[in-house]
């Protein structure tokens, strides 16, 4: 099994367009490792739903940039996505299943859920006004 | 994004095709539920064959489209999920509002008896 330490940190404007931009780069970046299908399809949904909380509720659609790392140790990936929105008030709720400020807009609710089920570990961290950073933790 | 429509007996199957994120998901919704209102049919199929990728916006899909249908006394299904997004569909809960079927003719099948 191959075994890879690397990194790299990428930069991009808070656009819908750039959640499939973000999780691609993500599945390029531990195709080394030569990951299984599921692994890959596992982190490309987890930086997808993470990016899209940063688009739609970080920033509410009004722009701003968002900063992803990527950090291999061995076969351990960590995925870090920050923003520097509007922040969650409570995290601890937004991280309960089907909870959604906009169920109008169908959203589901699952994103943190996905993020915790489909990666080893998930942290949040957020203050009002300051944004707020997902890193995620995933052995491969 | 959607790929095409087939009448199908009682049924609209919606064949949906590459990445549903959120970005697509509105699009396709918007697609779908007018072309289930002028097409006058009673239930509805969303195949998922030719899927590659779906985050929570694809369950936001079929859930909401769920609840449309189900309002008018119609039925959904879910066909080829397949083993790629079996896990996503599993952890929304899909399969306890609908049937998930291998491909759109079983689900319309299952809709006739």
């Amino acid at each position: 099994m191959n075994s890879i330490n690397n990194y790299m940190k990428t930069e991009f404007l808070s656009m819908d367009i750039n959640e499939s931009l973000a999780r691609g780069v993500a599945a390029f970046f531990i195709l080394p490792l030569d990951p299984s299908i599921e692994d890959v399809a596992d982190v490309k949904t987890a930086v997808s739903e993470a990016v899209t909380n940063a688009v739609i509720h970080g920033y509410r659609g009004c722009g701003g940039r968002i900063v992803m790392e990527l950090t291999l140790e061995g076969r351990e990936l960590t995925v870090s996505v920050r923003d520097e929105g509007v922040g969650i008030e409570d995290v601890e709720k937004a991280r309960t299943p089907m909870f959604t400020t906009q169920p109008e807009a169908e959203r589901s609710g699952m994103g943190f859920t996905i993020m915790e089920s489909f990666m080893d570990e998930l942290k949040v961290e957020s203050s009002p006004g300051r944004g707020t950073t997902v890193t995620m933790k995933k052995r491969l | 994004m959607l790929k095409e429509f087939i009448d199908c007996g009682t049924a609209l199957v919606a064949v949906l095709e590459g990445e549903i994120d959120q970005r697509t998901a509105a699009c396709v919704r918007s697609k779908i539920d007018v072309e289930f209102e002028l097409s006058g049919k009673r239930d509805l199929v969303l195949d998922l064959t030719d899927v590659s990728f779906m985050d929570s916006a694809g369950i936001g899909l079929i859930i909401g489209r769920w609840k449309n249908v189900n309002s008018i006394g119609g039925k959904t299904a879910v066909a080829g999920c397949g083993q790629k997004l079996k896990k996503i569909i599993e952890l929304g809960g899909v399969g306890r509002l609908m049937g998930l079927y291998p491909d759109y003719r079983s689900a319309v099948k299952e809709f006739m008896k």
